[in-house]
């Protein structure tokens, strides 16, 4: 190691040491010289022999120096040197296969560090692949109806469904399922956000964990003690864990917050740790609910004895068992319980954590890497061109070396050293873009990835970076080199004036351009059916008009339900009178803004699952909604008996069967109380534009028994001066403690939906236009040395009378044809590669004709353009000039 | 025409090399002479050999080279032994008698 280590200080002092051995050389030739003075010989012959016993001085030297540095990293490091002065003399060419280069490998690097966190490493806990979701498979033997958004399901009886498991089952499995689990755990985000209150009011996202949580994910508190046991069980005090962003934000950090009290939910509650900085769960059910603060979950708490109460299990393998091995374990475990009304347990199901992180993100990726794939390849076409067309004026020098006694493969090396330095130089670069361009990217994904694996340009990036520019350069260069190593040495040295034939032969062009816009139109299908699908996604009507409503978070503090019965009509009240306020109103759930909740509704002794929201009057205004029938319910209505309700269009079908809805009466739940329909309204589009609206029904607040704090919506009269300032200081201004979580425009709300889709389209349609950008250089780029090559000829042509336009139709024709293969091939290849964004497309099918034709059109469009340029200074050329010039 | 050097077995060079600095630092050339002289002028060591083999033991760390003033006040690089250098020449000494007398010995009795 020490010797590598001086080889290495050798070939750094490289000059000083050639000049060392030389002198040391010199003085063993004067010494002997001087001797043989000694010895009675003349000067000069002296001289004479001791150089000839010498022998080769550069031989020896170099003998002295091959003991230092290996002569094939020599020639290797020669290699190199030479490459880069080669290149340098080149600019313009150099300069362009840099930066294709670099944005080819720049955006895989990328896109390649995003799949390390969302594929690769999504879960950064030891051993990860041990831990599972469990829940508990059973037959109910009643019918159910199960509603999902824009979805509605009949499940007969008999059906086998999948539930949450009950407390039962997870203190059964905890003490009795040892071989199977080292750690099992249940948790549940609890759903309403907490009120904590102290110096400044917030609003966080609880989760409530059993003890051993941390155990499951193999972390440790960054700071304090995790929940345990003991804080589950009845009578406990009071402790909660809080989340690092959280301890930074709210404490700054302070070590000293364990022990401190917080009140949450008017309650106290004491810290006891500190969650570590990574530990993020991603929440398999809502990416939104990122929790803030943990607390215990007591293992017996009402609603928790069942199954399906929502809660999850997760659990961690130990390292022996399999999956299957541990179903049947659990499932015989669990069925030896007392069975529950209605359910036979079947068996037990364990699903990989890790699937369910990174299942739904499949699809985007594969998009992603798809698309980037397709660029680079792109790029490494046009760089090969490049390579080749500028290897024409490369052939006296390659001829030369021949001469002096290069073999093939020492050009073909030589050739191969200069694709890889300029790769690698591209991969810099490329690594570089990536890395300012990250967060960017990040920003503009339509995925969320694990929050606690970021996409950072960590050590398999870099490897996979340095592998990616290899192999490109591999990619684009091996074919250039063999050609330029193969035409015989004589031809080339006689006529290094005017080389006629070239190492960029006509036909070789024409391959790269068909290649090229092939790739192109695979990517800009791709592109042009996402922007059709988006625009049609952002002309569905929603039913309602939210651009230029308020939208009002507000939660009086005191979480007594009274107050918060007083609080809301009273504000709505107050805002009423403002005058810039035209209407105003106030809703339990809003539409686009994620959480639906389905109650029953029964309908002349027929019972079915609704769509279902609490209101204030105003509401229907406010937020813009069609009335269809009957009227808007008023303020006089709330004294009203039966109390007066609305329903959407679709609901007036499904329960009254289309016959006038008007003045019929329902009732809530079965044998509920009842109420009577006043007004319909126009369908509204729940959950987004891509599903389809379902049935609603809204009650009055107060009437259903629902509890919840609700969202105030305010339409501004046109032109008046309204901001979020002046509702957030009516809000707090009537007497009652309020915390204002925030103020929303409507239009926000539909951006917010809208942001996927909306993503997912632009960076295709960067990529795609990136793609297209390149091919149509490369299209320029052989059209152009196309012309320059055939100077010569197009000369004579002319001068034998050919008109300038038959020669620029010549040249164009010989340009468009491989770009019309090119064409008709990369369709071909699109609808079997756009497969892949199927899945993403909204309304549009893959094969989309119409999309395709445009595509194919407007390629052929700018293909004749990119070549026209070019192709119409043939007509310029004189044919005087060149043939003058022989 | 002097007779050429009867070929060494290999790795011999680097340890005459070694003996001939136990005394003292040396330079390149007299090296060569102290070897032509001490060995009755039967071993003449080109330049081509001698310099690849002090480089090869200057890799190895077995000598240590410094430019100094030779007799006659020229620049000149003087060789001397390192401790690891007297170790490797007892080590490559031992082994030489070993195979010396091994092939005496066939030599004498088969």
């Amino acid at each position: 190691m020490i010797a590598g280590l001086r080889r290495l200080r050798a070939r750094i002092r490289n000059r000083r040491f050639d000049k060392e051995i030389a002198e040391e050389l010199e003085f063993h030739r004067a010494m002997k010289e001087s001797d043989l003075r000694r010895d009675g010989l003349s000067t000069e012959e002296a001289r004479f022999r001791s150089m000839r016993e010498l022998g080769n001085a550069t031989l020896a030297r170099e003998n002295a120096r091959a003991v230092w540095i290996a002569p094939w990293l020599e020639s290797v490091c020669q290699d190199v040197c030479y490459a880069v002065r080669t290149l340098r003399r080149t600019p313009v060419f150099t300069l362009t296969a840099l930066c294709t280069l670099a944005l080819g490998i720049g955006a895989n690097t990328a896109i390649f560090s995003i799949v390390d966190a969302a594929i690769l490493r999504p879960l950064p806990y030891p051993d990860a692949d041990r831990l599972v979701s469990a829940q508990v498979r059973a037959r109910q033997d009643y019918q159910s109806v199960s509603m999902g958004p824009g979805s509605k399901v009949v499940v007969p009886a008999g059906t086998i469904s999948e539930f949450s498991p009950s407390a039962a089952d997870v203190r059964l499995w905890q003490h009795d399922a040892g071989s199977v689990f080292s750690a099992v755990a249940l948790w549940r985000n609890r759903g309403e956000p907490a009120i904590l209150d102290g110096s400044e009011l917030e609003r966080v996202r609880v989760m409530e964990v059993s003890g051993g949580y941390l155990g499951v994910y193999g972390v440790t508190p960054a700071l304090g003690r995790g929940i345990s046991e003991a804080d589950t069980g009845p009578g406990a005090a009071p402790v909660v864990m809080i989340g690092y962003g959280f301890w930074q934000r709210r404490f700054g950090g302070d070590g000293g917050v364990i022990g401190r009290t917080i009140w949450l939910d008017n309650q106290s509650a004491t810290i006891v740790g500190v969650m570590p900085a990574t530990f993020d769960p991603a929440s398999d059910i809502d990416e939104t609910y990122r929790p803030q603060i943990w607390r215990p979950l007591p293992l017996s708490p009402a609603g928790m004895e069942s199954r399906g109460s929502g809660a999850s299990v997760y659990g961690r393998l130990h390292p022996g068992i399999d999956v299957d091995q541990a179903q049947r374990v659990l499932g015989r475990l669990s069925s030896r319980l007392e069975p529950e009304r209605g359910l036979t347990i079947v068996g037990v199901r364990l699903r990989s954590l890790y699937e369910m992180t990174v299942g739904g993100n499949r699809e985007t990726v594969v998009m992603l890497v798809a698309a980037v794939a397709l660029i680079l390849l792109i790029a490494c076409v046009n760089v090969a061109g490049l390579l080749l067309a500028r290897g024409a004026a490369r052939r006296p020098e390659l001829a030369i070396r021949a001469s002096i006694g290069a073999s093939r493969a020492r050009i073909v090396r030589q050739l191969l050293t200069e694709n890889v330095v300029l790769a690698a130089a591209g991969g810099v670069l490329g690594v570089v873009l990536a890395w300012m361009s990250l967060r960017v990217i990040v920003q503009m994904l339509p995925m969320s990835l694990p929050s606690n694996s970021a996409a950072t340009l960590n050590v398999l990036v870099m490897a996979f970076a340095v592998v990616l520019s290899l192999a490109t350069s591999v990619a684009f260069g091996f074919v250039p080199a063999l050609r330029l190593s193969i035409r015989k040495t004589v031809v080339g040295l006689a006529h290094v004036a005017v080389p006629h034939g070239s190492a960029l032969s006509r036909r070789a062009g024409q391959v790269l351009i068909a290649v090229e816009i092939a790739l192109a139109v695979v990517l800009v299908s791709g592109a042009a059916l996402m922007i059709r699908s988006f625009s049609r996604l952002l002309a569905v009507d929603l039913g309602f008009d939210p651009a230029s409503s308020f939208v009002v978070d507000a939660v009086p503090v005191d979480r007594d339900p009274g107050a918060q019965d007083r609080y809301y009509p009273q504000l709505v009240q107050a805002l009423r009178e403002h005058p810039a306020v035209a209407a105003v109103g106030a809703v339990s759930s809003l539409p686009l803004a994620g959480s639906v909740s389905f109650r029953l509704a029964t309908v002349n002794g027929e019972t079915m699952p609704v769509s279902f929201h609490d209101f204030l009057p105003g509401y229907f205004e406010a937020l813009g909604m069609k009335l269809k029938a009957g009227r808007f319910p008023s303020e006089a209505d709330r004294t009203a008996t039966p109390p007066a309700a609305v329903i959407s269009g679709r609901a007036a079908l499904e329960m009254f069967r289309g016959a006038n809805a008007v003045g019929r009466v329902f009732e809530m739940g079965r044998g509920g109380a009842p109420f009577q329909v006043v007004g319909i309204v126009g369908d509204v589009h729940q959950s987004g534009p891509s599903l389809p609206a379902q049935a609603e029904i809204f009650i009055p607040v107060g009437d259903s028994g629902n509890r919840r704090p609700l969202t105030i919506v305010v339409r501004p009269r046109s032109g008046a001066p309204l901001t979020g300032e002046d509702l957030r200081r009516v809000a707090q201004s009537l007497g009652t403690r309020v915390y204002v979580e925030r103020i929303r425009r409507g239009s926000d709300l539909y951006t917010r939906l809208m942001a996927r889709p909306r993503r997912q389209t632009v960076l295709l349609g960067l990529c795609g236009a990136l793609g297209l950008l390149l091919a149509l250089v490369g299209v320029f780029g052989v059209t152009a040395y196309a012309v320059a090559r055939r100077t010569r000829e197009i000369g004579v042509r002319m001068a034998l009378g050919a008109s300038r336009g038959t020669v620029v139709r010549a040249t164009l024709r010989d340009s468009m044809w491989p770009a019309a293969v090119g064409i008709v091939v990369g369709v071909a290849a699109s609808t079997a590669a756009t497969r892949v964004i199927a899945s993403f497309l909204f309304e549009t099918k893959a094969r989309d004709p119409a999309t395709l034709t445009i595509v194919a059109v407007g390629l052929a469009v700018a293909a004749f353009f990119a070549a026209l340029l070019p192709a119409s200074r043939a007509a310029t050329i004189d044919p005087v000039t060149v043939l003058r010039t022989e | 025409m002097p007779r050429p050097t009867p070929e060494l077995l290999p790795g011999t060079l680097d340890m005459l090399v070694l003996r001939v600095l136990t005394r003292g630092p040396l330079h390149g050339y007299n090296i060569a002479q102290r070897l032509k002289d001490l060995s009755s002028e039967v071993l003449q060591v080109g330049e081509s050999s001698l310099y690849p083999a002090l480089q090869r033991l200057l890799l190895d760390g077995l000598v240590e080279a410094e430019w100094g003033a030779s007799e006659n006040n020229r620049r000149a690089r003087y060789y001397t032994l390192t401790k690891a250098g007297r170790k490797r020449l007892a080590e490559e000494r031992a082994e030489f008698d070993l195979v010396i007398g091994a092939i005496q010995r066939v030599l004498q009795n088969a």
